[in-house]
């Protein structure tokens, strides 16, 4: 799947705080392959490259609001295969356009 | 219309309080700016695999996006949405004293609501707390937390 941000459009309006941690998404997502050899099933934060990696979500986050401007763009993500998550399901059929 | 009308009609929903993740909430207190939770209406919804709130309600809390993930709607549409690290509390009764939970939880952010029959959906990254009951003569349902989890 194509995960860049022009094949997937954004499903609500993004404020510019948003539009800031998508780009760090993206960023997160290009580096995933060699993230995925070093850091699989850790939790990190990113801002413009890898700024810590934990064992638990609440660490990161932790580390992240003690070391980063909350409206910095970082992005605090588990290191993980990504794939489009169902928010129904419904999903799973397909429906006549 | 009684309530068991309403709860047929309407699915089953979980009322509680939704604020900014445990972390954010004490570093709010701290510097005391405390935003006041918001009254929820969450459906309890198995199909979804992660929860969600309305992204008008998400911004007004205060919450901050951790990441945009991929998700497919009802369309098969694939779009991207941000991810709010956020609390739920909920007033637990059963055994023992009755008393006011709060869960972290991670919620999506999703489209103004078209019916206004609720502010959001609790899926299964939430639901897996829980052992749930689902009574659909009447639409009443259950949740009891299970002993294996931790809010």
């Amino acid at each position: 799947m194509n995960l860049t941000a022009d094949a997937l459009p954004p499903l609500v309006d993004l404020t510019a705080g948003e539009e800031k941690v998508l780009r760090q998404t993206l960023q997160f997502e290009d580096a995933l392959p060699g993230l995925l050899r070093s850091h699989a099933g850790r939790w990190i934060v990113w801002l413009d490259g890898l700024r810590s990696a934990h064992d638990t979500e609440e660490a990161a986050r932790a580390w992240a609001a003690d070391n980063l401007p909350i409206d910095s763009g970082r992005v605090v993500v588990r290191v993980a295969e990504r794939r489009p998550v169902a928010l129904s399901g419904l999903a799973a059929f397909r429906f006549k356009p | 219309m009684g309530d068991g009308d309403a709860l047929r009609e309407q699915g089953p929903q979980v009322v509680g309080q939704l604020n900014l993740d445990p972390r954010a909430l004490a570093t709010a207190l701290r510097v005391g700016r405390l935003t006041p939770p918001r009254t929820v209406h969450l459906l309890v919804d198995t199909g979804a695999a992660i929860s969600g709130i309305g992204h008008d309600i998400a911004l007004a809390l205060g919450l901050v996006a951790d990441e945009l993930i991929p998700v497919v709607s009802v369309t098969q549409a694939v779009m991207r949405t941000p991810v709010f690290p956020a609390s739920l509390a909920l007033w637990l009764e059963g055994d023992g004293a009755p008393r006011n939970e709060l869960f972290p939880l991670r919620m999506v952010g999703l489209p103004p609501s078209v019916s206004g029959a609720y502010d959001g959906v609790l899926g299964r990254d939430f639901l897996q707390r829980f052992d749930l009951r689902y009574f659909g003569h009447d639409g009443r349902f259950e949740l009891e937390l299970r002993t294996d989890a931790t809010a």
